[in-house]
């Protein structure tokens, strides 16, 4: 099981059940244990903004590099 | 034996690569690739974004319509034979302007540093960056560092977060691009976020 599949699996138990989960998890790899402890915490966070296309066109419109003979083909 | 040599002529460049079979390896994984996706498709998304810039100005610069119309692009150039899956592309696209855009923004951050790289004009900088709203303050080279120890868990989620930053397509777009279903691609995305804020607290510490 990989890190989401593991986090994924977390989501449908309930609490009993997920502290089971992570004390078995903790026997066998601690410290993946503690990346997935930190992560259910950090759930709530929301540390990733929503994306927004304003803040790609930002960089975006200052990226206007020169013109190479071979792009110069899909003209 | 010169009727061959002239109907190849007329048909223009042969591409050397198989590119829809490096696209399916890649898609399912293998980033061994890579290197030789970009050589070839980048030039063809970069030459597009240019003429889109060129024609009508930065801000109307469409990352979905540049990744549609690099595809169109190269079926024009007759490398439809090789790029037959658009789903496939159209993911990779987000891939190659997730580099074109870090990429980018080391050049900046080495400009500010001195370095001989002088691609972009300090006042317009200063300029754009007075108009950057909070909000869309993102880190996008924090982003792309948690997006590469991401890539390690599950490459799945990566290509999710390349879709929705940059080629800005909702949730239920790119569940549709992905062949997952909306919960799975929802809880995929939940995933990355909560990498993404670990991954971040870990390494201001």
């Amino acid at each position: 099981m990989n890190l989401y599949e593991m986090f994924d699996h977390l989501a449908d138990l309930n609490t009993g059940q997920r502290a089971e989960f992570m004390c078995d998890l903790a026997k066998t790899d601690a410290k993946r244990a503690a990346t997935l402890a930190r992560m259910l915490i950090a759930d709530k966070a929301d540390a990733l903004p929503e994306p927004s296309m304003d803040a790609l066109l930002n960089v975006a419109q200052e990226i206007q590099p020169p013109i190479s003979p071979v792009e110069r083909q899909c003209h | 034996m010169q009727l061959k040599i002239q109907l190849q002529a007329a048909k223009g460049p042969v591409p050397y690569t198989d590119i829809s079979g490096f696209l399916t390896r890649w898609n399912s994984g293998d980033l061994t690739v890579e290197p030789e996706l970009m050589a070839n498709l980048y030039p063809v998304l970069r030459a597009v974004a240019q003429r889109q810039l060129r024609s009508f100005g930065p801000v109307t610069l469409q990352a979905t319509e540049l990744a549609n119309e690099a595809f169109i692009k190269l079926r024009e150039r007759r490398c439809a034979t090789y790029v037959e899956n658009q789903a496939q592309f159209i993911t990779f696209c987000a891939r190659m302007l997730r580099n074109l855009i870090t990429d980018h923004i080391r050049g900046r951050s080495t400009d500010k540093r001195g370095g001989n790289l002088k691609r972009v004009d300090i006042a317009e900088l200063a300029e754009t960056r007075a108009e950057e709203p909070e909000e869309f303050n993102v880190d996008w080279l924090k982003l792309d560092e948690a997006m590469i120890a991401l890539e390690k868990e599950d490459p799945k989620c990566v290509r999710l977060v390349e879709l929705r930053y940059f080629l800005g397509y909702g949730m239920e777009k790119c569940a549709q691009q992905l062949s997952v279903s909306l919960s799975t691609a929802t809880r995929m995305w939940r995933f990355s976020k909560s990498f993404h804020a670990d991954f971040l607290a870990q390494n201001q510490a």
